[in-house]
C-alpha cells in the first residue's frame, strides 16, 4: 500500500482524501462491529482516572518494606 | 499433509543416496539389479556418483532453501511493516479527529517478558519477581530512546505496563504525567523521565488461553490528548482503541 502510494506520487491533498477516505470505511466498520460476541478478545477498556483513585487503590508493602499501591 | 509427506521422501531418497555410496554390500545389489555390470560404469564409481549426490543433496539443496526461506520471511515482513505503518498513520489521524489533536502521531510499543537470562544472575532463580522489557520499532515510533525501560509487573505493578498486566484490562491515561506518584515507579524510571513528557498513554495485555499476559502493546503521545467528558463520544473513541490496538497487536505478533 506505501509503496503503491510513494509509486504514484500522491499530492498532498489527494493523500489526505484518501486518508479520510479510510479513516470513513474504518470507522464505519468499527461501529458496526460488536465486539461482545467475541470472548477470545479483551474488550474491557478503562479509564486510569476512573482506577487510580483513593477509594480504589489499598496500600501494601513487599517482604523489602517498600509501600506501593494495588487497585482492589 | 502432502508437504510433510514429500520432505519425509525427500529426506529417505537422501538417505538412500548415502547409503548405496558407502555400503558395498547394497550398491552391488542395485548394480545388478540394474544390469550395469556389462555397462562401462565400475562399482567403484557406482558409488561414488551416488555419495557425490547424498553429499550434494545435503550441503548444497538445504543452504540454498534455507536462503530461499529467509528471503520469503523478509519480505513478508517488510509487507507488514508498511501495512503496520499505514495504521500507525490511520489511528493517529482517526483518533486525532476524535480528540481535536489533528496532528496526533502515536508511538506503538510492544511490552515483552524479560528472559531470565537478561536479569541480574542474583534474580535468575526468583520467580516472584516478573519484568516487562520495551521492545521498540523505528518504523512505528518517533522516539527510540527507551530502548532499555523495563517495568516490574509483579509483585509490584510498575507504570502503566504493571497496572495492565495486574487488572488484565485494556486501559488507558490522558493525563499519565499528573499521576507518577500512583503508578509505583522506581528511582531509575523517575530518574530517567520515563513518564515525564508523555502526555497520553494506551496500553492493551494480549492474553492466553491459561490467562496469562503474553505481550503488552502501547500507544503514547507527548502531544496534549484532552478525551472528551461526554459519555457517548468517550465511547466512540474506546471503540476506536479497541479495534486499532486489537489490530496492531495481532499484526504485530507476527512480525519477526
Amino acid at each position: 500500500m506505501a509503496n503503491e502510494l510513494n509509486e504514484s506520487k500522491l499530492s498532498k491533498n489527494q493523500e489526505t482524501k484518501l486518508y479520510t477516505r479510510i479513516i470513513a470505511i474504518l470507522t464505519e466498520y468499527i461501529q458496526e462491529k460488536d465486539y461482545s460476541s467475541d470472548p477470545n478478545k479483551v474488550t474491557k477498556i478503562v479509564y486510569a482516572g476512573d482506577l487510580l483513585n483513593e477509594d480504589n487503590l489499598v496500600k501494601k508493602k513487599t517482604k523489602d518494606g517498600e509501600v506501593y499501591y494495588e487497585v482492589k | 499433509m502432502g508437504k510433510i509427506l514429500s520432505k519425509i521422501g525427500w529426506n529417505l531418497f537422501i538417505l538412500m543416496l548415502r547409503v548405496v555410496g558407502q555400503r558395498k554390500p547394497v550398491a552391488e545389489n542395485i548394480y545388478n539389479f540394474l544390469k550395469l555390470k556389462d555397462e562401462t560404469i565400475s562399482i567403484d564409481n557406482f558409488m561414488l556418483t551416488f555419495f557425490v549426490f547424498g553429499v550434494l543433496a545435503v550441503y548444497i539443496y538445504y543452504p540454498f532453501k534455507l536462503e530461499n526461506l529467509r528471503i520469503k520471511t523478509t519480505k513478508k515482513d517488510e509487507h507488514l511493516k508498511e501495512v503496520l505503518k499505514e495504521f500507525r498513520t490511520v489511528f493517529s489521524k482517526t483518533l486525532g479527529k476524535e480528540v481535536k489533536q489533528h496532528e496526533l502521531k502515536l508511538n506503538v510499543r510492544k511490552f515483552t517478558p524479560m528472559p531470565f537470562y537478561k536479569k541480574p544472575i542474583k534474580y535468575w532463580f526468583k520467580t516472584e519477581k516478573k519484568y516487562f522489557v520495551v521492545k521498540n520499532y523505528d518504523f512505528l515510533s518517533d522516539n527510540t530512546s527507551n530502548n532499555d525501560y523495563t517495568f516490574q509487573v509483579s509483585p509490584v505493578p510498575r507504570g502503566l505496563v504493571g497496572l495492565v498486566y495486574k487488572n488484565k484490562a485494556m486501559t488507558y491515561d490522558d493525563k499519565i504525567s499528573e499521576r507518577k506518584s500512583e503508578y509505583n515507579l522506581n528511582h531509575s524510571h523517575l530518574n530517567n523521565n520515563v513518564i515525564a513528557n508523555t502526555d497520553f498513554v494506551l496500553a492493551k495485555p494480549f492474553v492466553d488461553k491459561s490467562g496469562n499476559v503474553k505481550y503488552i502493546i502501547t500507544f503514547d503521545t507527548e502531544q496534549n490528548i484532552e478525551i472528551p467528558k461526554d459519555e457517548n463520544d468517550r465511547k466512540k473513541i474506546e471503540k476506536t482503541m479497541i479495534y486499532y490496538s486489537d489490530l496492531f497487536g495481532n499484526l504485530l505478533n507476527n512480525l519477526n
